[in-house]
């Protein structure tokens, strides 16, 4: 007897834009890969993004993202150490000014455990579907700042892309 | 990778991806040997290129993509017929194709309308960043508050290149320098 497993039409969803061309241009161009391994573990999948050069600071950062629902809801992901294959540490992520820092932040959510809220578990950007819950008044402030299910995981990785590759991105310090 | 890397890595007949970036389209990712010619590899993405069409081999892999000196990529009209190999295009080069060798950009701010010409191939984050640092003398924290959008009112990124928002063979294009939304608390 064989057992085959369906592949979820999320996960189906997210592994199709994996493959467009919007993507591999990135990859192609040295913006961002998945990580591979680990890859996709479902609902997981871990990215890294290129950074400029700055003092003292690595040239990629990793980021895990909770793909879950994807794309009718918006990932929300955190920085990612991938050496322990665990959280990044607070004092490791990227610092800034404006909205780098804002996005970048490690002051918040607050520790839930019920949720498993920490600080820095996820970014303070309106795509991100952790701050967009706390924040129902962003859909009329921000509407072209949130996630639709017209957005792909690109628009994502693009949003960390381009807060990190400003000049108000200073490094990890 | 990057396209002498994709060179070395692979013979003749090996088959990699390319892509291909039309006037006014998205890019398009097509299969290349070596030993193909451009012409051959335009073609394949439904570009029918003549020697009046130029082609631009763009060299901005990450980190040196908004130079707001860099001019030099590659036109390559009038080397349709060389091959891939002699060309030094490997898997993942970015062939960017137009019917305009320079786009004539300008941008308004406020009562200002500076303009200078680009390759097609440049992205819209270069224009920004001409604009703000040589012509208006802002701050390069400003970059943070304010974007560019096409003149009929159209957002733009600026990882877009130039030639992709080309329309109706004309060889210049109108932007807006507008503020940023801001994410707030």
């Amino acid at each position: 007897m064989t057992t085959t497993t369906v592949m979820k039409p999320d996960e189906a969803a997210l592994r199709g834009d994996l493959r467009s061309v919007d993507f591999r241009v990135g990859v192609a161009e040295g913006r961002w890969d998945l990580a591979d391994p680990p890859g996709v573990v479902w609902p997981y999948a871990v990215f890294w993004v290129a950074a400029p050069l700055r003092p003292n600071s690595p040239d990629r950062f990793h980021l895990r993202l909770d793909c879950a629902g994807y794309p009718a809801v918006g990932p929300t992901g955190r920085f990612w150490d991938h050496t322990s294959a665990g959280p990044l540490p607070l004092g490791d992520y990227p610092k800034g000014t404006g909205d780098t820092a804002k996005v970048f932040r490690t002051d918040w959510p607050p520790q839930k455990a019920e949720t498993g809220d920490t600080p820095g578990s996820a970014l303070y950007h309106p795509f991100d579907r952790r701050p967009a819950s706390d924040h129902p008044d962003w859909k009329t402030k921000h509407p072209e700042l949130m996630w639709t299910s017209e957005h792909t995981v690109v628009d994502y990785l693009e949003m960390v892309y381009g807060l990190l590759n400003t000049p108000t991105y200073t490094g990890i310090r | 990778m990057d396209i002498h890397e994709g060179q070395r890595a692979h013979g003749h007949g090996d088959e990699f991806e390319v892509f291909v970036f039309p006037s006014g389209g998205k890019p398009i990712e097509v299969k290349a040997r070596a030993s193909d010619t451009l012409r051959e590899v335009l073609a394949r993405a439904g570009v029918k290129p003549d020697d009046e069409v130029a082609a631009f081999i763009a060299h901005d892999e990450h980190g040196q993509d908004d130079d707001a000196e860099r001019d030099e990529d590659e036109h390559a009209g009038k080397g349709l017929d060389k091959r891939l190999h002699e060309l030094g295009l490997g898997r993942g080069c970015r062939i960017v194709h137009s019917a305009c060798r320079w786009v004539e950009v300008t941008v308004n701010y406020q009562d200002q309308s500076p303009h200078r010409r680009f390759r097609p191939s440049a992205r819209v984050g270069r224009v920004l960043r001409w604009v703000v640092t040589k012509e208006l003398k802002l701050k390069e924290e400003d970059f943070d508050v304010i974007k560019l959008k096409l003149c009929d009112g159209h957002d733009v990124r600026n990882d877009t290149r130039l030639a992709e928002l080309l329309k109706h063979q004309t060889c210049a294009l109108c932007f807006e320098l507008v503020l940023k939304p801001r994410i707030q608390g």
